[in-house]
């Protein structure tokens, strides 16, 4: 026998090959060996949904003595919108004294703290009916605010105490209080975020930021967005907003309808109004990505901006690798890129985000 | 998750820290969950099945072992609860349970590289789900979960070398298959 076809695929996956042998299997048997890995890897994936897992996760510490505060996940019975937004920072001006000049003030002061003692409190107060709904970022409270600060690479999901879920991307801060008290819901986002906001006509939801803030009006759904740093934009997918910027005789106000992405440019206070196609943030908010007939290295960059980060290709020419199908991002990156790469010629190395021609 | 970090989390909840429980919990609800949902298509019996476990770990946590196996201890734990309610809904209705094990690939939830291998892969989890349930938990347990054949043999209640032999048999299964199809032809 031809020493290259001494073993098989099962030989290989079952670990059967001695050592020193490795070589004498064939290409197509290895190849063969790898797509069977694939598919038993991507059958049965399921994953429990961020909110699915918190609420599991309450109902052990309930019966457990780690009991450490009571949370009410009802069934959301209406939700009024559902809004992907994206801000940096950027402060209005707000007469004094009102639950807006709180917020933005609070958010002006503790935002911009770059050091660890800054971070004042970490309070899990029995009060507090923000729901803690991420298992992996941290809530702060302080005096009256809620600051959820989503670290560099994950994905978080949270529900407000009025039972609004948000969605947060990859190194985004949303500051929201305890409670909400008067007429009005506000939060401040800094970063990417998709809400889903309950319906309160009596108590209208606000998502003040730098250069924007929304208003929801609908009853129904609606999502707005933002991806690049210095571009501000919210793209709505159902329901009814009203997006403001600007001050005094600059201020620009426009009502969107479902499917319209209103992009902002600061410096000129211009404001563009065009039609997007929803799904792919609805597709964020789920946490995948769906590709038809997509290059790898186009793949990547996607990948790389979900998570804001940067990822090398290393010049390779990665263009003859196509894929179709859903790519699911609940995992850290690392584990999404190593997916996508079985299979392929290619390795992810992690410690240096690059990509990486796989030794056989 | 290094076998030692497991280990490390382990001995710090049978000590008695509280957050060691959530780590454990972050860190293996996504496992569990889709391993339970090998054997039954009903989540709420395995989200049920999970509260279950974790429960009972902290319940009898100054009584469990600290030289265990973490991952093969939950996965095990998990799948004779789940089980347990299985055989007795089997048993209302007069019925015989045998454990089952459901692995069928979604196309959708695939990454497929071109067609040919769109194709391939097709075959192949259409293949998979055919093959008896015990060489199918073998191969996931050693490919989806990724635990290694010790781990596999303590889940399985069999020896190293039957789950060794039950991953060999599966693939050789899946390979020849793929050769009578001719699919596997192209490749070769």
């Amino acid at each position: 026998m031809d020493s290259k076809n001494r073993y098989r695929a099962e030989d290989l996956l079952s670990g059967r090959i001695p050592q020193g042998e490795e070589d004498h299997i064939s290409d197509s048997e290895r190849e063969l060996a790898d797509e069977i890995k694939i598919a038993v890897k991507s059958a049965g994936q399921e994953k429990l949904e961020p909110l699915e897992a918190a609420a599991l996760w309450e109902k052990i510490a309930e019966s457990t003595t780690l009991k450490t505060k009571r949370v009410s996940l009802k069934p959301y019975l209406q939700a009024a919108a559902v809004l992907l937004v994206a801000f940096g920072i950027g402060f209005w001006q707000y007469s004094k004294n009102t639950p807006t000049h709180k917020l933005m003030e609070f958010a002006a002061q503790n935002l911009n703290k770059k050091s660890p003692d800054a971070i004042i409190e970490i309070s899990k107060d029995k009060t507090n009916k923000g729901t803690d709904i991420s298992l992996h970022d941290d809530i702060i409270t302080t005096n009256d605010y809620n600051t959820v600060v989503v670290g560099e690479g994950r994905r978080s999901a949270i529900s407000l105490p009025d039972g609004t879920k948000v969605w947060l991307n990859s190194g985004s801060k949303l500051i929201y209080p305890i409670n909400f008290q008067g007429d009005t819901r506000e939060v401040y986002l800094e970063g990417e975020g998709y809400f889903d906001v309950r319906h309160d006509k009596q108590h209208p939801f606000f998502v003040r930021a730098k250069h924007m803030e929304i208003k929801v009006l609908g009853t129904e759904f609606y999502v707005s967005s933002n991806t690049e740093s210095d571009q501000n934009y919210a793209v709505l997918v159902q329901g009814s907003i009203a997006f403001s910027t600007g001050n005094w005789l600059n201020r620009v106000e426009k009502k969107l309808v479902p499917g319209q992405q209103i992009s902002i440019d600061a410096k000129n206070n211009n404001v563009h109004i065009s039609q997007v196609k929803t799904t792919e943030f609805e597709a964020w908010k789920a946490g995948y990505v769906d590709m038809q007939s997509e290059p790898l290295d186009e793949i990547i960059q996607r990948i790389a901006r979900y998570y804001h980060i940067e990822i090398s290709t290393g010049g390779l020419d990665l263009s003859g690798e196509r894929f179709s199908g859903r790519l699911d991002l609940q995992r850290s990156v690392a584990d999404v890129i190593q997916t996508l790469c079985l299979g392929t010629p290619y390795t992810y190395n992690d410690s240096e985000r690059r990509l990486e021609l796989k030794k056989r | 998750m290094s076998k030692e970090a497991y280990r490390d989390l382990w001995t710090s909840f049978i000590n008695g820290d509280d957050g060691a429980m959530k780590l454990l919990y972050t860190e293996f609800a996504d496992m569990l969950y889709s391993f339970g949902l090998r054997f039954t298509t009903d989540t709420e019996l395995v989200k049920d099945a999970i509260q279950d476990l974790f429960v009972d770990l902290f319940k009898y946590h100054r009584t469990l072992a600290i030289e265990v196996n973490v991952k093969s201890y939950l996965f095990t734990s998990l799948k004779r609860k789940i089980c347990l309610v299985l055989k007795k809904r089997a048993a209302e209705i007069n019925q015989h349970f045998e454990i089952p094990f459901l692995l069928s690939g979604s196309m959708e939830e695939q990454i497929i590289n071109d067609e040919r291998q769109s194709e391939l892969l097709g075959k192949l989890s259409r293949q998979l789900e055919l093959l008896p349930s015990r060489q199918k938990e073998a191969l996931y347990l050693r490919f989806n979960s990724e635990l290694d054949y010790e781990e596999i043999s303590a889940i399985m209640n069999v020896s190293l070398e039957t789950c060794r032999t039950l991953v060999y048999r599966g693939i050789k299964q899946l390979r020849e298959r793929m050769v009578v199809s001719h699919i596997y032809k192209i490749l070769a």
